[in-house]
Formats: C-alpha cells, structure tokens, sequence
C-alpha cells in the first residue's frame, strides 16, 4: 500500500516549478535570512557591476544631452543659414547668386599667416580670418571685453584667440603685425561656436576686419586663401529650394557650400565615433563586472554547498533551493545596478567637463531617466544572468554531500541549463552591443571583437602563468615559491583576475603605444638631417632675398621648390566634365586644385616605380610629366596615358612618363604631379623652401627674420607641430584613460571581491602555515607576493597586448615605424601591479593574526 | 517500512569502478530502531544515503513504505523527505545563517506552512533549548547545535529518522546526554531509526544490528532483549 506522504503527482514542467518556487514567500524569507553574515560580501560581489553601469549611465546620459545640445545649437554650428566657401575669389556668377538670396551675406576671407608680437618679439603660423558684418549670426562669439566683435565693422583693430595671447603672454593694448601692417590688439576671444578647443590649439586665430585686409598685402598671388560667404536667410524655408540650385550650380563654379543640416550630420558623424569609443569602453567595463559576478557568485556557492545539501535533505525540491540563491542575486544584482546608476548620475558631471575641449557644443548636464532605466535595467539582467552560469548547477547538488563534505558527484557531464544560460547571454550581449553601437555591423563586429581581446587576454594570462608555474625558479625562499603557488590554489580566480585587470591595463598601455608611435612619426619625419622648417607662399622675386636670409643664419636651404597651381582638363581626350557625369568616376582627384612643381632630378627619398624619368623637356609635343603612384591609382591612368592641365588659363598637354613612390609623411616639398624642367618656368608660380635648425632660438630667430623681410612668407616650425600634436592627443587620450579607468576600477572591485571570497581559506593557509613555526612577517611577505605575481602578470598580460595591438596599428593604420615607449609602459606596469598589492593588502589585514586555535577549532 | 534487496553502488572512478556496496539485503519493520554498523569505508554512510533516498543506486532495490526509491524523481524524493523523513548529521548540519528556533522551522515551512514558530520553540523547549532560540549555531556549542539538529528532525513528525553518526562529534558526557534524547524522541513518536554509528554502545541501545564490511552485509542480528518481532530476511 502506497502511503499518502509518499503519494507524489506527476511533476509540472520545470518552469511552471521554478515560477512555482519564485512565487513561494518562504523561499523569499530563506533567501533573506540566509544573507545575514554575507550581506556585506554580497553586495561587494555585485558592486562589480556598479562601474560598468556607472559609465553606461553617464555615457548614455551625455549623449542624450550631447544629441539636444547639436540640436539646440545646431545653427550655431554654422553660425548661419548658408555658407559659400571657394578656393578663389568668388566670380561674377557667385556673386549675382549670393546677391539675389534674400537675407544678410557677410563675407569672409580665411588664410594663414605668419603673425608677429613686437613686443614680446615672437612670431607663429595662425590662421587669419577677416571679418565684416555680424557673422556668426547664431550662437556664441565670446569676447573679452564683451561685445569687442564690433570693433571688426568700427575700428581697425584686432581680436585674438586665447590660446595665442597666453602662449605669447600679450595683453589687450599690445600690436601684432600681419604681413605689411601692425594692429593693435582689440580683444581676446574666449569662444567660438561650433568649434572645439582642441582644434583652436591646432590652428589659432586672429579675426581683423575686411577693411584691412588688402593692406596686409597677404592674399596676392599663389596665396592659399579661402574665400567665404555667409547668408542668414530672410525666409528659412528658402534652403531647401536654394540648396536644389546650388548642387547644379557648384560644380562648374568651384565652389562648395554648407547648410546647417550638413554641418549637423558631419559634426554629428565625428561625435557619433567619439560616443560609441565611450560607449564600447562603458560596455567593456560592465561585461568585465559581469564576468566578475560569475566568478565571485561561483566561490559563493562553493561555501554554500552544504546548506544547499542540507536543505535538499529537509525536502527543498531543486528549484526551491535554486530559486533562493535567484532570489538574492537579483537582489543584489539590482541594488548594485542602482547603485552604479547613481555612481553613473555623478560622473556625468564631470564628464562634460572632460569631454569640453573636444566638443564643438556646449553640454548641459541633465539626467537623463531612460538612460538610468535602460543601465540599471541592463546591469540587474547581465548580473542575474552571469551568476546564473554557476547557480544553475545548485540544482544538481546531492543531499548526499551533507552526510559526506568530500563527495563529488560523478561525472562532469554539460548542464543543458548551463549552455542556455551561456546562450542567452550570448544573444543579450550581441543584442545590446547591436543597440549601444547603433548598427548590426558595428554591433557584431563589436561583441565579437570584445570577445576576441577578452580571449586574446584569457590566453595571454594562460600562456603567463603556465609559464610562471613551469618555470619558476626552484631554489628560491619558500615566500616567494608559497606565493606563486598560491595563485593555484583550489578556487582560485587567478584566470579571472588577469583579465579583469589586464583589460584596463591593455586599453591604457594601448593609448602609450598608439600615442608614441604617432609623436615619433612627426619627430622622425623631421628628424636627424631632415628638414624640420618649411616656409612656403615666398613669391618669385623673394626666392633669392629669403635664400639670402636662410643663410645669413648660418642654414642651408635643403629644399627649393617652385609651385604652379593648375587644373585638370582632360584625360585621353574626355573632359573632366564628361568624366564626372560618370557617377563611378566621381572623385575629388579630377576637380581639385593641383599644386605642381617642375625640376630636373628625383628627390632622394622618392622612388621611381614605372616608366621613365625625363628631366627637362623643350615643348615639342606633349609634355613628358611624373605622376604619384597614389595619384595614378586613384585616377585610373598610368604611364602612357595623355592627360592635359589647365594652367591659370593655358592648356598644356602631358604624356605620363613615369610613376613615382611618395613618401607624403616626410618633411620635404611633395607633390602629387612634377613637371620636367622648361615648362613652366613663366607660370605665375611661389616657391617652397625647407631648411634645418638646431634649436628653438634658432628657429624663433628665423621666424622673427622672415616676418619682418618677407611678411606674406609662412613658416611652419615642425618643433611646434610636433607639440601641437602631442597636446591635442593629450586631450583626446585623456577621455580614452577616463573611460580605462572604469576597467582598472573593476578590476580592483573584482580582486577585492575575490580576496574577501577566499578570506577564510586564506586564513585557515595562514594558521596551518604559523602552526609549522611560520612568522606573520613571513606570512605577510607570502601575500605581498602573491599579489605582486597577480598584479604583474595581469599587468604584463595587457601590456604584451597592447604591444602586440600597437605594432599592429602603427603598420596597418598609421603606416609608421614601431618602437616601444619604455617609460609610460614600465610606469604603468609599475603602477597597475603597486594597486593590485596595495588593494589586496589592505583587503587581508587581520589574516596573518588570527589565533590558530580560533580557526582550527571553528566549524564552519 | 524499510526494504533493501540486493542493493549494489558502483562508483566510477576514472577508469576504474569502485564497488562500495555489494548485493545488500535486509528488512527494518516501522517502529525498529536500527544500527548500521562497521570499520570507516565499510559503507555505512553510502548505505544510509541511499535508504534515505540521497543517491541513486546502481542495481537492486529500496523500497521505503511500499514505495520503490528508484522510481520517484529528484523532486518526488524531496517531497518524501519533507514529509516523511527526519535527519541528525554527525557534524550537525544547521544552516549558519540561520537561528536555533529558525533551524527547527525549515522543514515546515518547506511544506508551506505559516505559524510554525511556535511548535519550533516547544520542540526547543523539549530538547532543554528554551532559552536558546535566537542563538546562531556558532553561538551554541556541540551538544547544544546537536539538539537543534534533532528537534529539526522531529519537527515534521517524520516515519523514519536517518541517523549519520548522532553522536560522532561530541564528548563522552554530551554523547550519553544527546542519545538519550535522541532514544526517548525517538520512542515517543514511534519513529522508525535507521542509525549509522561507529559507537556499539550506542548500536546495542537498537532493536538491530546491521554489520558491514567491504561493502558487504556480514550480519544482521536482531537484539531479543527488545522483544521486538525480527523479520527474516534473506
């Protein structure tokens, strides 16, 4: 007879009995009572997660507000309804076009220039712009003293950028000259709208008015000028029809134009790159918290086996027991990603802040709600799922294992739970990345590529440790040999560790490499018997009168180049026009300016890869001339093929002779096409110079030199270039450490996390060890070394990445030569592996203290 | 109540199997109290486990009131332990997290009832631990946690009361205080006890005695003095 407790239905389906135990109040009591003495643990686990939703919530955030502030400010962008811009003065028919819009159209005239304080006597390349009405209409145009903009429609004075007066130290009331006249000096302009510090620290400005312009005497002939129009539109909805018009209309009159949708969607694109950058380290940080979660939940459930056996022994069914870990991850998991979502709310302050220099818009700082939302919901559900990875086999747990702690249930068969876990939280994070990154592409690209460097970085620490384990130095003191050992120990979350502080350290040792390999290519492409000087815009009858003042200070001019602007007429008989109706053909090769030179010899670093080099030619029949291979390519011609030019006016026909390689990173006169000698020799024409100094006095001697002589000369100094550089990549490297921060901070959570996870193993070591006659001294020193191995070996492991993804980039990307930055890269080995020491440390103190007996004597 | 014909548990180990029980027969009626007895590896604890429905057998039969072991499914077995089966570890087994009286109340609350404090503390009361309700286990001591352990064991009013070695864990004093209570319990509410003990003592306070070596059965001796009616077994 079958007794009535023994009388058992037919079971439910599994989820109906996991729905079951989650609906199950007793299970939610169990759940809670069970934390108590964990709590704190718990919540350290899951406070993983925290960073990474931290910077999901602030990123998403900023975006939200970047994307209003484009949107709010997008006219501002601009500065007006309509921009014409052409590389020549505008013609007659521009003129008559911009004449019939109705609604205000200053013009503007942009260039660069030598620009000299007398009194401070310092001179440097800046970008002159002058101005005439009240252009920009929208948006900031800050000045000191406000309202000094209207000293550029009243008086002959001048405004000058920040960033110029503070390199230069010269205040308001002080001249400049610029080409043949000196100004004084009428304000200092603080902002422009639409335009980010960084690219002012690039190219700094000086506004004068129009009027003054022609006796500056700095736009005459072969001068790189942009000439621009600025339209405010009387009727807004003119644009659309306008723009209909303009499209047709450009292309035969050299001139493009701008609208504020235009400008919106390009700076839109540029801040599109910067956010999803954000973003992806936002998303690294939180999927690195994730896999911390898993790890830390997984030597959480080894401590709670035996409650889980006991339980199953009283009658909690499988689900019951899982359900009450569920329950108290989820928990955790929520209060964590709240937690982060506050952290997140926090940072966004400051992020505007970091962002500032880089950004052509202002930003607000207002919180945006979804954002919170979509983090902490986004967190709760990565958490929950990465700690259901080792959860899941609670149900598999024996109650046998209350009657024997050693047992060990046979087999180590796959939990079907277990892949389905594994495999949602494949689809959720190729899902989410899909969404941050705003594409399919992007977004797959990007979760595989995550996974790539997480496994690069996995392996990376595997291959380390192997080899640490394998061959570790016998003979050494038993400290050191206890404390690489100890990265073995049973449980150990040595793999883990690696790669949550490999992360961080990877992407910071990456921006080293990166920046290195690019200040080198500058520092290289002037470096060591190369020019590092380069005046150019010398007019034909200042050739000899410069050359003059070169060697008068001791230089020797290494590059002499006269330059011939021109424009392609024709390939093999088809005009340029016929060529662009062609939309495969459509290129920017065709219809641009060409600024050509002619000689007779090869430069030393160019390379002669097909035809023939022919260096003087006397007019009979087509011109024998040499392409840049680049160039060839691009246009689809080569050796043989007839092409004509116009040159200001005259038309010159050309047979490609040869083909050239160059090299268009080094410091010398490049030029795309080269003519033979006796050609061009009477074409209006300005020259190029390139010489070498020594030193910066010598060079701010030159400069100083060649301004005050030849004022209409322009001097780039590559000193100052390879400075400019650096500073701007300063500021752009310093988002990309802000956002690597997020990842060495998660690291350090999950060491912390890991540490206190196997505190109590760590203490029963430390007690068996001062049971054998260990001292704390040496117990200490056991640990010091086991985090000095721990914080090296993840500190290696990314930085042999980062090397590694370095040199991979300078050859593919930046195609420049490859050298490691010592100092940078040893500083933060150093420093990632001091943070791991100090973190984990601070996180064992009491461990080396703990009375034996206490230990061997407690049950637990 | 308790049956177990030609029970056989094979472990795989690697390539080897590892014979732990080997063709173990024998009969315990309801109400007998019975002891499991034999040198350490002699397959007590694994014989214990699998009569209480721990572990899956690899040939033969259990059969627990009528009812074959092997054909009920992990949650049916839960369910049967709730309702119907008590259990006292050697090394206590209370939850850590939780309190004496909280210990005591887990296996009806599992069943889903509500207002169970009550009955806990009474049980606590009977086993001497009135005033110990709110202690956590590391606040009590051997003896102490031993008694929490046996008072969750009866709390269910269970049938069969599996026994690991009560008193394995505990000294001399706390052993003979912890028996008797566990005896007296026991007769009480006419629970049937299945005990694995090193400790013959307390194995001759049974109605049986169950010997095992090397996994085999090598004696099953009712004690006449109990006068208690043996069934034959094989």
């Amino acid at each position: 007879m079958t007794s009535a407790w023994l009388f058992a239905p037919a079971p439910p389906a599994p989820y109906s009995l996991m729905l079951r135990s989650l609906l199950d109040p007793f299970v939610y009591r169990l759940a809670w009572r069970d934390t108590r003495s964990y709590r704190r643990r718990l919540i350290l686990f899951f406070s993983c997660i925290a960073l990474g939703v931290a910077a999901l919530v602030s990123i998403r955030s900023v975006g939200q507000n970047l994307e209003q502030a484009i949107h709010v400010q997008a006219k501002s962008l601009l500065g007006a309804d309509l921009s014409f811009r052409s590389r020549s003065p505008f013609d007659e028919a521009t003129d008559s076009l911009i004449a019939s819009i109705k609604g205000e159209v200053p013009h503007e005239v942009r260039f660069g220039s030598m620009v000299y304080f007398p009194r401070v006597d310092g001179t440097r390349l800046i970008e002159v712009r002058a101005m005439s009405g009240a252009y920009p209409f929208y948006g900031e145009f800050t000045t000191l003293p406000p309202g000094a903009r209207t000293l550029l429609s009243t008086s002959k004075d001048v405004l000058v950028d920040d960033a110029l007066m503070l390199q230069f130290d010269v205040q308001i009331g002080d001249s400049l000259r610029l080409g043949k006249s000196t100004f004084a000096i009428g304000g200092i302009v603080r902002a422009v709208a639409g335009e980010s510090a960084a690219v002012m620290d690039v190219s700094p400005r000086v506004y004068i008015p129009s009027s003054v312009l022609e006796q500056t005497g700095l736009t005459g002939k072969g001068s790189l000028v942009s000439y621009r129009a600025h339209v405010k539109l009387a009727d807004e909805t003119e644009i659309t029809r306008l723009t209909e018009t303009l499209d047709e209309f450009r292309e035969t009159h050299n001139l493009s134009y701008d609208t504020v949708r235009r400008r919106v969607r390009r700076v839109g694109r540029v801040i599109d790159q910067l956010y999803r950058y954000l973003n992806l380290a936002g998303f690294a940080a939180l999927l690195l918290g994730c896999v911390g979660v898993a790890s830390a939940v997984h030597v959480y459930i080894r401590q709670k086996l035996t409650t889980v056996a006991v339980l199953r022994c009283l009658g909690a069914r499988p689900n019951q027991a899982l359900a009450v870990y569920i329950i108290q991850t989820a928990v955790m998991g929520f209060l964590g990603s709240t937690a982060g979502a506050l952290i997140g709310i926090a940072v966004q302050q400051t992020l505007p802040l970091v962002l500032a220099d880089l950004l052509p818009v202002r930003i607000g700082v207002s919180t945006d709600w979804t954002s919170v939302a979509q983090g902490v919901a986004v967190g709760s559900t990565l958490s929950i799922l990465f700690a259901l990875l080792p959860l899941v086999r609670i149900r598999n747990v024996s109650p046998l294992l209350s009657l024997r702690s050693s047992y060990e249930p046979t087999g180590n068969r796959l939990d079907p739970a277990q892949v389905m876990v594994g495999g949602t939280i494949a689809v959720l994070i190729f899902g989410l990345s899909i969404v941050q990154m705003g594409g399919v592409r992007l977004g797959l690209g990007v979760a595989l590529g995550i996974a790539g460097a997480f496994s690069l970085l996995a392996l990376s620490a595997f291959g380390l440790t192997f080899v640490v384990r394998k061959y570790f130095p016998r003979g050494v003191a038993f400290e050191w040999k206890q404390g690489v050992s100890n990265l073995y120990r049973p449980n150990n979350q040595t793999q883990i560790l690696v790669l949550a502080l490999g992360l961080g350290t990877f992407l910071i040792g990456t921006l080293y490499v990166v920046q290195h390999v690019l200040l080198t290519q500058v520092s290289v492409a002037g470096g060591e018997g190369r020019p590092n000087i380069v005046l150019f815009d010398l007019q034909v009858d200042q050739v000899e009168s410069v050359r003059r003042a070169i060697e008068e200070e001791g230089l020797t001019v290494i590059h002499d180049a006269p330059v011939v602007t021109m424009k392609l007429a024709s390939i093999n008989g088809e005009t340029v026009e016929e060529i662009m109706t062609r939309k495969d053909r459509r290129s920017f090769v065709y219809t641009r300016e060409y600024r050509s030179t002619y000689r007779d010899h090869l430069f030393d670093l160019e390379t002669l890869v097909d035809g023939k080099w022919v260096g003087t030619a006397d007019g009979k029949g087509p011109t024998p001339i040499s392409f840049a291979a680049d160039l060839a390519e691009r246009m689809e011609v080569t050796v043989g093929d007839v092409v004509t030019f116009n040159v200001q006016g005259v038309p010159i026909d050309c047979e490609i002779a040869s083909l050239r390689d160059v090299d268009f990173q080094r410091i010398q006169p490049n030029f795309w096409v080269v003519f033979p000698a006796g050609i061009l020799e009477d074409a209006p024409q300005f020259a190029v110079f390139t010489t070498r100094v020594t030193s910066t006095e010598q060079s701010a001697a030159l400069q100083r030199k060649i301004v005050k002589s030849h004022p209409n000369v322009s001097v780039i100094d590559i000193g100052l270039v390879l400075r400019t550089v650096d500073n701007v990549l300063d500021k752009v490297s310093f988002v990309i450490r802000f956002m690597a921060l997020f990842s060495v901070l998660t690291g350090l959570v999950v060491l912390t996390a890991a540490v206190i996870s196997s505190r109590y193993q760590r203490i029963r070591e430390s007690v068996l060890l001062r049971t054998m006659g260990a001292s704390h001294k040496q117990v200490r020193r056991i640990l010091v070394f086991e985090y000095l191995f721990l914080g090296s070996l993840a500190a290696l492991s990314g930085l042999v990445l980062s090397i590694a993804g370095g040199w991979l980039l300078s050859i593919l990307v930046f195609d420049a030569g490859f050298s490691v930055p010592v100092l940078p890269i040893a500083a933060v080995f150093l420093l990632i592996t001091l943070l791991t020491v100090t973190v984990g440390m601070l996180n064992s103190r009491g461990i080396s203290n703990r009375p034996p007996l206490e230990v061997l004597r407690a049950e637990y | 109540m308790l049956s177990v014909d030609h029970l056989t548990k094979v472990y795989k180990s690697g390539s080897h199997d590892l014979t732990v029980l080997n063709d173990v027969s024998f009969t315990v009626l309801s109400g007998e109290a019975c002891s499991l007895v034999g040198p350490s590896g002699s397959g007590k604890t694994t014989l214990l486990g699998l009569c209480a429905g721990l572990d899956r057998l690899s040939s033969g039969e259990v059969t627990l009131e009528n009812v074959e072991l092997s054909k009920l499914n992990e949650d049916q077995l839960s369910d049967l332990r709730n309702q119907g089966v008590g259990f006292v570890f050697q090394s206590f087994q209370l939850i850590p997290t939780l309190t004496a009286q909280e210990n005591v109340m887990v296996p009806l609350e599992l069943r889903g009832e509500h207002s169970v404090g009550k009955q806990a503390a009474e049980l606590l009361d009977r086993v001497g631990l009135g005033d110990r309700l709110d202690h956590y286990p590391t606040q009590l001591s051997g003896g102490e946690q031993q008694r929490v352990a046996i008072a969750r064991a009866f709390i269910n009013q269970p049938r069969v009361l599996f026994a690991d070695e009560p008193t394995g864990n505990l000294d001399e004093d706390t052993s003979h205080t912890v028996s008797d209570l566990l005896f007296d319990l026991n007769r009480q509410s006419g629970t049937t006890l299945i005990m694995a003990t090193h400790n013959l003592e307390l194995a001759n306070q049974t109605d049986r005695i169950i010997s095992l070596r090397g996994g085999k059965l090598i004696e099953n001796r009712a004690l006449e003095s109990r006068e208690i009616k043996i069934a034959s077994n094989d």
